[in-house]
């Protein structure tokens, strides 16, 4: 049924004229085909797959082919509602340059690292990649292969892959990109409450009286969220809206009391709050004697910069995280040199617009939700901030209960699910364990049935050192799945691309486009995507949501999941485990890291069954008709015993069937109940009768208030390089623009990453707007358009350069620079020039 | 029949271009890894061509003008000024019904108060031409 443009026209008109002499035309000149099985369109639920909010959405499909998407109207996350990038989703897998075979470079027929791609078959793929993998392994053993990951893997994907590295090749070098994003906010969990991820959830956003944003521009980050808090500030009397940020955006439109402040000094600022609290007795003194312990930390501690690096020599305590136990007394001294005159000097906010949020805190019948995301945790003292936020919510005990809630926001669709619960970190395990303990080693080996010792008890590499290790040639062997490194990760120039292109390395790239990485890349693998797959994803509250294959991928692309199975299948137990350990368990010696891993009784538990929904729609699953088992359901239920039997309570997911007929559930989840409020009785099961709120991460079920001073950014404007780089997201785009950009929609809406600039500075050195120029730091540089009346308006002195446009790669300018504690980079701050092209 | 000879034609014109091997293009077009950006100009938005159509029925409309002038603040939304159900601006496409129900299901007599920030949905479009191909057909073609 085919309508020109200049039909409908005719028509539009044609029936306008008709409407206002009352009558009828029809306005088709075709019949209308009503038949019921050609007109069917299929829908299904499945999880957007872009960021940490974790909307639902439904998938229509038709002959095998995505159609349309719409907001999932069952879904509490988002009631019916999507952001932009959520209604295209529809478009994010037909980009025209979907990778369809694996791709060699090669010169004379065979591997060679200055080679030009060349299409190969799976086999020649994985037996080159095999190839490299047991030589690097033989010679120089589990610490030179690597793996980095991505919140964007599903659960299993993660999972699978957490065991191929850790109890297969036996290596801790796996890190997902994560690392850039949430480690810090894990760190500080990890620290105050002994236990990742938020007590609170998403009802917080209607429950609360009050909102303040620390460093996160919801408006355009995360939309949906930001639906929800504008709901709230327009149509509850008295609600309130506090936004921090480096510079103004979206969501000052909202803000009731907006504040610009200097870079670093939101530290300041928290511990400003704190004071204001302790010095006005507005604390809760019975929370606090119920709940509450004192420490503070070792200071001093580095940049997280190679070790050579002047400023990790000049360090007393690089690297270090010891906390002790200190008095409450103790703690209000320390806080006293963080006065509101002092703040207001350093921070550059108003005295006026300080106190007003100091008070807000200290009002006892506010009900306030703080939420960040990057402002916080990718900050060289990330771990720290975070703290400093909880110490607040903690101190007013204001936090666990509905609309009191410090909540830490993701920035990927399953950053919690997989990243952080799944534990792809190069410390971690599932469900909150450590590969540095051996009751936690000895727990995870027992799950996998393996002998002891399996798994090694050194964290691996971090994602930034990834980089330095291959640069350096200790990795050599490396595997970069789901996300886009090369875009992303800090000081490209100097770190990552020498990193991969090192001639001693052998470096695979998995995507499902060609991106910057997979130019970078040796072999280039096509995968499979978001719904050409089965999979599960965890967002930022705790919600566990599943989808089903909805269509099949383009022929020759195969799935994360697919490839680490079939990848796994050519190592033998005896060719790259010691003597020692195979003694332990001499059955396993023939067999193959598959047979060991994935057909061990648990992972390939369930046959092939019909995938279908509760109309009786049939799905197809391309894993489970390749291997012959229910993949995704093995893997899952192999998971969930971390969380449901392990020594770390708190963590237990629903069931997987379950999940297949919920829209997202969350954790922890007993007998079939979700929890909105952990640590709060009546909500979260764990928590003991009587004790109101109990924080069972830590031993003695009580959280910790950390003071930690204000410490300088490694990197500041100088007279050579005069302004703040800060850099970031567009709502049209997400990360590193690899779907986005191929929506023609949302590439026309934002086509160009821009330099967004103060009108005085642009005007300064003599650009209009418009006008290209470029960005220099000390590592690289870049060129971009100037916009000086755009969304975002940064004060004087700071510019904001999105990192979404692959053209002008700003990771060639950002500095490697981490929290030293958490790892994660801090793309936020450095300093840069910006002069004429 | 007619998609897999196409197919198999590519395949091997492919073929003979893939013999020597090829760089892998990403969104940078040919400009290598260590290249420096590509140049680009300013691009204009798209004005006064009438709406632009919808790929399906889900979708919501894009802004077939420039919103650069145009604010939507806590006190104000000048989008409304045209696109409210009682405006009487002609050709300004109407704020659906959908979007007087709040999250709770509620109607109400103005608009819903968090579909207010419009732009979170609906966005304009730059003169410009799309790196890559989208293949996605819609159904509005069939």
């Amino acid at each position: 049924m085919a309508i020109s443009r200049r039909d409908f026209i005719k028509s539009s008109a044609a029936t306008a004229a008709a409407a206002s002499i009352n009558i009828s035309i029809p306005t088709l000149t075709q019949a209308m085909d009503f038949d019921a099985e050609k007109n069917k369109i299929r829908w299904d639920k499945a999880p957007c797959r872009f960021c940490g909010v974790g909307c639902s959405v439904m998938v229509g499909t038709k002959d095998n082919r995505v159609v349309a998407t719409q907001a999932d109207p069952k879904s509490e996350v988002n009631k019916g509602i999507n952001c932009i990038k959520g209604y295209f989703l529809s478009k994010i897998m037909y980009g025209e340059d979907r990778l369809t075979s694996p791709l060699l470079r090669m010169k004379g027929g065979k591997y060679h690292k200055e080679g030009k791609f060349t299409p190969v078959s799976w086999d020649v793929a994985f037996d080159t990649m095999a190839e490299k993998w047991k030589k690097t392994l033989k010679e120089k053993g589990p610490e030179a292969v690597g793996m980095f990951g991505s919140g964007q893997w599903t659960i299993m994907e993660g999972y699978a892959a957490s065991k191929l590295m850790k109890a297969g090749f036996r290596s801790n070098n796996i890190d997902p990109n994560a690392r850039h994003c949430m480690a810090s906010a894990v760190g500080a969990f990890m620290r105050a409450f002994g236990s990742d991820e938020p007590m609170g959830c998403y009802d917080d956003l209607e429950h609360a009286d009050a909102f303040v944003l620390w460093g996160s521009n919801m408006a355009e980050m995360h939309p949906i969220l930001w639906t929800r808090i504008t709901n709230t500030r327009l149509s509850k009397p008295g609600a309130e809206v506090h936004v921090l940020s480096t510079y103004e955006h979206r969501c000052f439109d909202l803000g009731d009391n907006n504040m610009v402040f200097t870079p670093q000094t939101d530290m300041v600022i928290l511990n400003y709050i704190a004071n204001y609290i302790v010095s006005h007795k507005a604390y809760d003194q019975k929370f606090i004697d119920k709940h509450v312990n004192f420490k503070d930390t070792i200071t001093d501690i580095g940049y997280g910069l190679r070790p050579e690096h002047p400023l990790e020599q000049k360090a007393k305590n690089s690297g270090k995280g010891k906390m002790s136990e200190i008095s409450f007394k103790a703690y209000a001294k320390l806080l006293k040199p963080y006065t509101l005159e002092h703040t207001a000097k350093l921070s550059g906010v108003p005295k006026e617009n300080l106190l007003r949020l100091a008070k807000l805190y200290a009002n006892p019948k506010k009900k306030i939700t703080s939420l960040w995301t990057m402002g916080f945790n990718q900050h060289t003292r990330g771990v720290w901030t975070n703290g400093l936020l909880y110490n607040i919510h903690l101190l007013t005990g204001k936090i666990s209960e509905p609309g009191n809630s410090p909540f830490s926001l993701t920035g990927q669709p399953s950053a919690c699910g997989t990243a952080r619960e799944v534990g792809t970190f190069s410390h971690r395990l599932p469900a909150d364990l450590v590969v540095k303990k051996k009751e936690h080693r000895d727990f995870a080996e027992g799950v996998w049935k393996l002998p002891e010792g399996t798994i090694p008890a050194k964290p691996g590499y971090h994602a930034v050192e990834h980089n330095r290790m291959l640069k350096d040639g200790v990795i050599n062997a490396y595997w970069s799945m789901c996300n886009n490194n090369v875009q992303a990760a800090a000081n490209m120039n100097e770190e990552t691309l020498p990193g991969y292109r090192n001639p001693d390395n052998f470096v695979v790239v998995s995507d499902p486009y060609p991106t910057a990485s997979t130019m970078a890349a040796d072999l280039i693998l096509p995968t499979a995507m978001w719904v050409e797959k089965e999979g599960a994803y965890g967002n930022a509250e705790r919600r566990t949501q599943v989808w089903r294959q909805q269509v099949a991928s383009p022929k020759g692309a195969k799935s994360d999941l697919w490839q680490l199975m079939e990848f796994s299948k050519r190592f033998k137990v005896k060719d790259i485990w010691p003597a020692g350990l195979i003694a332990k368990s001499p059955k396993l010696r023939n067999k193959t890291l598959y047979e060991v891993l994935y057909r061990n009784g648990n992972v390939d538990k369930y046959p092939t069954q019909k995938v279908t929904d509760d109309n009786g729609n049939v799905y197809a699953n391309d894993e489970m008709d390749h291997f012959g088992f229910y993949v995704q359901k093995g893997l899952f239920e192999e998971y969930r015993l971390f969380g449901t039997t392990g020594p770390k309570k708190g963590h237990n997911l629903a069931a997987y069937d379950q999940l297949h007929k919920e829209h997202g559930m969350r954790w922890p989840v007993v007998n079939g109940v979700e929890t909105k409020w952990r640590y709060r009785e009546g909500s979260d099961p764990f928590v003991p009768a009587g004790k109101e709120r109990y924080f069972y991460g830590n031993k003695d079920g009580r959280a910790n208030i950390i003071f930690a001073p204000y410490e300088q950014p490694p990197e500041m404007p100088d007279q050579t390089f005069d302004m703040w780089l800060c850099t970031g997201r567009v709502l049209e785009h997400w990360h590193s623009g690899t779907m986005t950009q191929r929506v023609p929609e949302l590439y026309k809406a934002v086509p160009d990453a821009q330099i967004f600039m103060h009108p005085e500075d642009a005007k300064k050195r003599g650009f209009k707007r418009g006008d290209m120029a470029k960005v220099q730091s000390r590592r690289g540089e870049i060129s971009a358009m100037v916009e000086t009346r755009g969304r975002n308006k940064p004060p004087k002195g700071l510019i904001f350069v999105p990192w979404f446009d692959a053209r002008r790669l700003i990771n060639k300018v950002t500095l490697d620079a981490t929290d030293p504690l958490s790892k994660q980079t801090d793309y936020k701050k450095c300093a840069v020039r910006v002069v004429k092209v | 029949m007619k998609t897999l000879s196409i197919t198999m034609l590519l395949m091997f014109v492919f073929a003979v271009a893939w013999a020597e091997g090829f760089d892998v293009h990403s969104l940078r077009g040919d400009m290598a890894l260590d290249a420096p950006s590509v140049q680009t100009s300013a691009k204009e938005w798209q004005e006064g061509e009438g709406k632009i159509m919808r790929n399906y029925a889900q979708q919501p409309p894009l802004v077939p003008h420039s919103v650069e002038d145009f604010e939507i603040t806590r006190e104000d939304n000048s989008c409304l000024a045209c696109h409210n159900w009682n405006s009487d601006m002609e050709g300004a496409t109407k704020v659906g019904v959908s979007h007087f129900v709040n999250r709770d299901g509620d109607a109400l007599a103005r608009i819903s108060p968090n579909r207010y920030f419009c732009t979170q949905c609906h966005v304009p479009q730059k003169n410009a031409k799309p790196l890559v191909k989208n293949t996605f057909k819609s159904l509005a073609d069939e």
